[in-house]
């Protein structure tokens, strides 16, 4: 029988990495990006780490993505520079230089996103135990990201039943929220107590060492990524 | 297996459940108990005792002693009742707990703590029993809810528990996805589980169960075996409040008054999928008829609602009503879609302001509005509600509170997407008199429905869509109505 | 009855994964439309308090032990952390979290108006994310000014006494916290409680 549950180790889907090398990776990235840049060698480092994430997309074939993020570091480290003579300080200082920013954001944002779209839920929780992070995290995490869909197909139903009862126009800011919010709020939390009641009757709430059949296990590849990722620390740290 | 002595329960915030008082209830093992009465007469509230969820997790005063499979459920918490009951609920998208099928059915093993070796094999065993190999590997947000409620049930069935309690199971699935849940359940049985199944269509369970308890207002009225359940006539049937056990339509007696006027669809299509699309080349109904749209799950009828209401906008063809044309913004103003999940369209705080935010167009004196909403409620038997709100009603009450918004709207066609799914068989009625009202008035009405009940107590013409294509359309008729038996006893 | 005892159960926390999804996609909504017009980046964390009121101060009815609003931010600061924003909203977080949960549970955690109190604190956490933005903003723009001649340097430098900003921030996210916080309470009071939700 083929079936997911039988992989014991990260495949192409996966990028061939077991989640905590990536959580690893994502973490460098975007701790490198946000730090202060004064030398030629740390803004080598920070170049290559901004292609990195680049790298990931065009692998995973989310080209669309890979040519916004491309576009959009692009623009943010040239345009800014353009702008700044012709703008008043306060503005420069609140717009300008954080879209200036951006360009040490935006790594850090690809690889999150690189994250999401190539670990699954179960994954995640099964690498959050490993590394013995508490029920107590890694329970409402797993939650949190099998919530995402629901949250935007529940609000898709709602946008729809206001459309049909022509109701909520921007004219009305309270209302709109109001009508967006208590019909969307109240369909959120049934399902979260009927989710609740079958995942605790599936015993969720057992406090046993849980069992976890995941394709997550370390393989060289993880090995040559931490190598590449702790040489780049290393010299980013001399020549800090 | 399962001993209820003295029992009673009350909610602690008791709303729109009530609890159940003085229930003494023995089941031995292997025995498949139907457990019927109307919406909120305690079934569900007795299915919770069973699994446990009762209470621990359900907030209320319990008294009286629980026992299942020798356990006090009192004293046990829910992890420690897991590996010996199993449950099964009503809605399926609101059921699983990871994203994704293979993960989801070995979810419970992998809580309990089991071995890999034997995660694998159970996995293995239940792939095959219940045939899931093709649903392996999919994202459980891309399943249908028929497929979506079978790993629901490969899900409990990993653990092998020798209780089984399910909660309305079928209230959210069509015609075939009710015939392979009847077949998983007979598995059950045969392997000699106790199943212990509450809910409101009987006609799929009729061969099934071995004893039917009647529930009314929280306590147990009837407790008898299904030979003496089936010699009941189907008269008092309806009158203890209870669905139909069988299925069968009869042919119109008489046709309708000729409409000239009619609803014209001109290649109509629309692409909802990679794969599948919609695609009417050509419909006509007659204005004023009260439309049954059938067809499998996924087979475009929701879509074709959609596209008629204006929803999606890149609907191509032609939409002909009475001779006009209309665009997708002319839908909207036209047809009105009562949705499944009523709890979406409902947005204020009383059933009167309801009404009232639908006529916020017309340029009437706010007192003539008033009264205007007012005359609509009391066409709907409505009146006595006018200052509830809205979410606090029962199901049939919010499909009626949502057809009074049509109303006050003045939208002339309405569409109903599963109005009846849920509701037992007083609210089904209450749903089918609004639909006949409205047919009174002039509207002409689709209702897309898995409930062969509803469309024999309201509907007269038939549309069954197959693969995004209309494969029959007309009144019901005497060759209609064999296809449409067809289509729901195969 | 579980629900009783002092501890978390499985259903808090996944009432808690629940609300934190709500709150990002909040975050993320409003950020991805308000956040990308010029003055809307800066007011963010005084638009994101009034909206997402509603929905946490639903969630504040179901915080009934310790725990659920630590908890929260925690989570809260580690997809921001996963999303490139850096660690110091996780560190405001904690703080707000830890304070709020004293508040809160020194009011029982029944009482509407400290709940008001706490989610206008807990609103001030997204302005952690601006901490390492303004400080980096000035530096760049220092560094940049430098390639435009001395003169730009010396207006820059002139401009860049904007030690208020951060703090009109926290203020400003503050307040609006606290004006959700009302919004969310008349919701609940004309629709939640009456529809029996809560």
């Amino acid at each position: 029988m083929i079936s997911d549950i039988y992989d014991t180790t990260a495949k192409a889907k996966q990028l061939y990495l077991d989640p905590r090398t990536k959580i690893f990776l994502c973490l460098t990235v975007s701790s490198v990006m946000l730090a202060p840049s004064d030398s030629p060698m740390i803004d080598a480092i920070k170049l290559l780490f901004a292609i990195l994430p680049l790298v990931f997309l065009i692998v995973l074939k989310k080209y669309k993505m890979a040519l916004y993020y491309l576009g959009m570091y692009v623009f943010s480290s040239l345009v800014p520079k353009l702008l700044i003579p012709y703008l008043p300080n306060i503005v420069n200082l609140l717009f300008t230089g954080m879209i200036a920013l951006f360009t040490q954001i935006l790594p850090g944002m690809m690889m999150g996103y690189f994250l999401i779209v190539s670990t699954t839920v179960s994954e995640f929780v099964a690498a959050m135990d490993r590394m013995h992070v508490t029920k107590k995290i890694s329970m409402p995490f797993s939650v949190l990201f099998r919530f995402f869909p629901t949250i935007i197909e529940e609000y898709g139903h709602v946008r729809d039943a206001m459309m049909m009862r022509e109701v909520g126009s921007i004219r009305h800011p309270m209302k709109m929220l109001e009508y967006r919010m208590v019909p969307f709020l109240t369909s959120i939390v049934s399902i979260g107590n009927d989710l609740a009641a079958s995942a605790l009757t599936r015993g969720l709430n057992a406090p046993i060492k849980r069992t976890n059949v995941c394709p997550i296990g370390f393989t060289w590849r993880d090995g040559i990524a931490f190598f590449a990722t702790i040489c780049c620390l290393i010299v980013y740290i001399i020549y800090r | 297996m399962i001993q209820l002595n003295q029992v009673n329960f009350v909610y602690h915030n008791a709303r729109s459940d009530v609890g159940v008082h003085h229930i003494n209830l023995h089941i031995p093992k292997g025995q498949v108990v139907l457990l019927c009465g109307s919406s909120g007469c305690g079934k569900t509230t007795l299915s919770r005792m069973i699994n446990g969820l009762i209470p621990n997790f359900y907030e209320g005063t319990l008294s009286g002693e629980i026992t299942v499979c020798g356990r006090d459920t009192k004293n046990s918490e829910l992890y420690e009742l897991t590996p010996f009951v199993g449950s099964v609920f009503q809605n399926p998208k609101s059921q699983f707990y990871t994203v994704q099928t293979d993960s989801e059915i070995v979810f419970a093993c992998e809580n309990i703590g089991m071995e890999k070796a034997q995660i694998y094999q159970r996995f293995e065993d239940i792939v095959d029993k219940l045939n899931l190999t093709p649903l392996l590997g999919k994202s459980l947000f891309a399943l249908s809810g028929g497929q979506k409620q079978k790993i629901a049930c490969a899900s409990v069935a990993t653990l092998f528990p020798q209780i089984l309690v399910m909660d309305e199971p079928s209230s959210n699935l069509d015609i075939a996805a009710i015939h392979e849940l009847a077949g998983i359940i007979k598995q059950w049985k045969d392997a000699g589980c106790t199943i212990v199944i509450a809910e409101h269509r009987l006609y799929w369970l009729m061969d099934i169960v071995d004893r039917v308890i009647y529930v009314k207002n929280g306590r147990i009225d009837q407790d008898i075996s299904i030979q003496e359940f089936l010699a009941i006539p189907a008269d008092t049937l309806a009158s203890m409040g209870l669905r139909a056990r069988t299925i069968s339509f009869d042919k119109l007696s008489a046709l309708p008054a000729k409409n000239t006027e009619m609803i014209d669809f001109k290649d109509f299509s629309f692409a909802y999928d990679k794969e599948k699309n919609l695609d009417i080349l050509s419909l006509s109904i007659p204005c004023g008829s009260v439309v049954a749209v059938i067809g499998k799950n996924g087979a475009g009828k929701s879509t074709f609602g959609r596209c008629m209401c204006g929803l999606e906008k890149k609907a191509r063809g032609t939409m002909t009503f009475c001779g006009r044309n209309l665009s997708w913004k002319a839908r909207i103003n036209t047809c009105y879609l009562v949705m499944q999940d009523v709890n979406h369209q409902l947005f204020t705080e009383s059933v009167l302001d309801e009404i009232l935010l639908s006529m916020e167009k017309s340029h009437d004196e706010a007192h003539a509005k008033k009264e205007k909403a007012l005359q609509i409620l009391a066409s709907l038997n409505l009146d006595h509600y006018q200052d509830v709100h809205p979410m606090s009603l029962s199901g049939g009450q919010k499909q009626r509170v949502s057809v009074a918004c049509a109303l006050a709207s003045n939208k002339q066609i309405l569409v109903y997407d599963e109005p009846t799914s849920g509701l037992d068989y007083a609210r089904m009625i209450d749903v089918a008199e609004a639909i006949k009202n409205m047919q009174a008035k002039g509207k002409t009405q689709f209702i897309i429905t898995h409930d062969p009940e509803l469309i024999k107590q309201c509907c007269d013409y038939l549309v069954l869509i197959e693969d995004g294509r209309i494969i029959a359309s007309g009144w019901l008729q005497s060759a209609l109505v064999d296809r449409m038996n067809d289509f729901f006893m195969a | 009855m579980q629900n009783k005892t002092a501890t978390l159960n499985g259903k808090d926390f996944i009432n808690i994964g629940i609300f934190t999804a709500i709150y990002m996609v909040i975050v993320i909504a409003i950020a991805c439309t308000v956040g990308l017009i010029p003055i809307g980046f800066i007011l963010l964390p005084i638009i994101l308090p009034v909206i997402g009121g509603i929905p946490m101060m639903l969630y504040f009815t179901k915080v009934k032990k310790a725990g659920m609003l630590l908890i929260f931010e925690i989570l809260f600061g580690l997809v921001m952390i996963l999303t490139g924003m850096g660690y110091d909203l996780l560190i405001w977080g904690i703080v707000v979290g830890v304070i709020c949960e004293l508040l809160f549970k020194a009011a029982k955690y029944s009482s509407k108006n400290m709940a008001i109190v706490c989610y206008g604190i807990l609103s001030t956490c997204i302005c952690g994310n601006y901490i390492h933005w303004i400080s980096a903003s000035e530096a760049w723009l220092s560094q940049t000014a430098v390639t435009y001649g001395d003169a730009y340097v010396n207006t820059v430098h002139g401009a860049l006494t904007t030690g208020w900003v951060f703090p009109a921030m926290v203020l400003g996210s503050f307040i609006s916290g606290v004006i959700g916080g009302l919004i969310g309470k008349s919701v609940m009071k004309k629709h939640f409680e009456k529809s029996g939700l809560v």
